[in-house]
Parts: structure tokens; C-alpha cells; sequence
């Protein structure tokens, strides 16, 4: 089972890199403006590409639950900006759905 | 506005950990199901940490597919997180010392949290958020693969919308603020959506030119409204 070492640290090297390489090649002082400017945009345009299409599929194989407990989701925080209540009043609502359906 | 501290980095990892606990049970009991050893087991999730790759890679290896290709697939699955640290990076004067550590918990998740903070990033908060994270994953694995299937099905199913709930928690607020999250995000959605679908490039690829493209197009699109 040494071979599932080698996998395992070969995994580290290649998830480790490219979290870290990016610490040392950017630093706060240095950025030119057009390079913060698209970093700036990074986060909506992760955001969009984690929510889809993988959200329609959190529950696996039951999009008509997913989708319904992902709305109470963005109806909760949008009206209020408490993450917790969100995911909380979500998750409830997707054991009610998958209680009764 | 006051900067972030460790005591926000702890509460703001609260939904993270209740998401990452689950997940990493499955891959607890997983693992063992597949014969691994504790000591593997528990140094996959303490090692790599990340998420979705870690079950790819159990499949591979169950599978019998060799080293080189589970990194390369593992390689391209995770590269995603270069952007994600870059944009983190330009945020946050850190120490050396704690770095490799900080670096070591950047993830969808964390990320998530930490990149739509609107007050200053700090080292502290940082440690907090991403090791409890990791705490949270690790506990998970372990948990697993000890007590095995403990948690009630309809449980299981239900938190495992979790994540996804934060992930739109998190942007909903920044949609309400301001037009370019939401055409921004809306458009890196929907070109992942048809890039996984078309199935010409993989999930990993996707992901990552989904992220580069609307991330291009919103600094042209909205190149004179800053």
C-alpha cells in the first residue's frame, strides 16, 4: 500500500502549488491596476460557476427538492444578510421536502 | 470600519464546518468500504484536503488507474484555486510564517467567505476561518470512517444542500448591491453550465475558463462605472 502514499502526497503537491504560488507572485504593493481589477471580479465569477450547474444536483438526483431549498436560500438572504439563517432555514426546508416527497 | 478578527474567522466558518462534516463522513466510510488503512484515510483528508477530489481520486484508484494520471485529473480539478488565492493574496499582507498554512485552507468554500467580506482581511481571521474549516473536514473523515453510516439518511440528504445554500447566501447580498455580481456571476454559471454539459472539456477546464471569461467579460462590460 506504499503506492497509495505516492498518490496521496503526489495530491498534495498538486493541490498545494497553485493555493500557494499565488502568494508569493502577488504582492499587496505591486499590483498592476488592470490585474487588480480582474482579480476584483474573481469572486462573483467563481460564486456563479460553484452555484451552476452543480446547485440543481445538491441533492443527488433530486432537482425538484434542490432547487425549492436553494430558493428559500436566496429569498432569506436577501432580505437578511445572516449566512446561518440561510443555510439553516434551507436545509430545514429540503428535510420537510424530502420528509413528504 | 474595524479589520477582521479571529473571532469573525470563527463564526464566519460556522456554515463551512456544518458543510464539510458530512461530506467528509461519506468519505470516511467510503475509504474504509474500499479497504483502505486509517493512516491513509485519515492522511488523504489531512493532507490534501479537497473536497470533490478526493472522492475522484478514490475512484480512480478503486479503478486501478495509475499515479500520474489521478494528479494530472486532480492537477486540473483544483487549479481553479490559483485564481482564487491570486484574488485572496491581493487582499492581505501576510506573514511568511503563516502562509503555507493560509494558503494550505484556501477552497471553494473558504474562499467564498473570506473574498465577500467588505471589511479588511486579516492574518487572523484567515487561521481562523480556514483551520476550523479544516478542522471540520478531518473530523468528518475521521468519523466516518470509525462510526461508519451513523448519520439518519434523511439527514444526510438534507444537509448536503448546505454548501450550496451558503454559496448563494453569500452572493445574494452582492446581487442586491451591485448590478456586476449578479451579470457577472449569472454568466460564469451559464457558461459552466453549457461547457459540463457539452462534455468537450472537462469539469476541471470548465470551471476554470467559466471563471476567467465572465471574469473578463465583467471588466469590460463594466470598465467605465467603478
Amino acid at each position: 500500500m506504499d503506492n497509495l502514499f505516492t498518490i496521496i502526497f503526489l495530491m498534495l503537491a498538486v493541490t498545494y502549488i497553485p493555493r500557494a504560488a499565488p502568494f508569493y507572485l502577488v504582492s499587496t504593493d505591486s499590483i498592476p491596476p488592470l490585474l487588480k481589477r480582474f482579480l476584483s471580479f474573481i469572486p462573483y465569477a467563481a460564486l456563479g460557476a460553484l452555484i451552476l450547474p452543480g446547485s440543481i444536483d445538491a441533492v443527488s438526483g433530486r432537482p425538484e427538492i434542490s432547487i425549492p431549498a436553494l430558493f428559500v436560500a436566496g429569498i432569506v438572504a436577501w432580505f437578511n444578510s445572516n449566512i446561518i439563517a440561510s443555510v439553516f432555514l434551507s436545509v430545514a426546508a429540503a428535510f420537510i421536502m424530502l420528509s413528504f416527497f | 470600519m474595524k479589520k477582521l478578527t479571529y473571532i469573525d474567522g470563527l463564526r464566519a466558518a460556522i456554515p463551512v464546518f456544518t458543510g464539510y462534516f458530512p461530506i467528509a463522513v461519506t468519505f470516511g466510510l467510503l475509504a474504509a468500504s474500499v479497504n483502505m488503512s486509517f493512516l491513509h484515510t485519515f492522511s488523504f483528508s489531512a493532507l490534501v484536503f479537497a473536497g470533490a477530489s478526493q472522492f475522484v481520486a478514490l475512484n480512480m484508484i478503486k479503478a486501478g488507474i495509475g499515479a500520474g494520471e489521478i494528479a494530472l485529473a486532480v492537477f486540473l480539478l483544483n487549479f481553479r484555486h490559483f485564481l482564487m488565492s491570486a484574488s485572496i493574496s491581493s487582499r492581505v499582507k501576510l506573514n511568511k510564517l503563516v502562509i503555507p498554512v493560509i494558503a494550505f485552507g484556501v477552497t471553494d468554500e473558504t474562499f467564498a467567505v473570506a473574498s465577500m467580506q467588505k471589511r479588511e482581511l486579516s492574518e487572523g481571521y484567515m487561521l481562523a476561518l480556514n483551520l476550523t474549516s479544516y478542522s471540520g473536514w478531518v473530523a468528518g473523515t475521521v468519523t466516518g470512517f470509525i462510526a461508519g453510516d451513523f448519520l439518519p439518511p434523511l439527514l444526510q440528504e438534507s444537509i448536503s444542500i448546505c454548501l450550496y445554500a451558503m454559496f448563494i447566501a453569500i452572493l445574494m447580498p452582492e446581487v442586491k448591491q451591485s448590478l456586476k455580481a449578479g451579470v457577472v456571476a449569472l454568466l460564469a454559471g451559464l457558461i459552466n453550465t453549457v461547457l459540463s454539459y457539452s462534455g468537450i472539456i472537462s469539469a476541471g477546464w470548465a470551471i476554470i475558463l467559466s471563471i476567467i471569461a465572465a471574469a473578463s467579460a465583467g471588466m469590460i462590460i463594466f470598465r467605465n462605472r467603478e
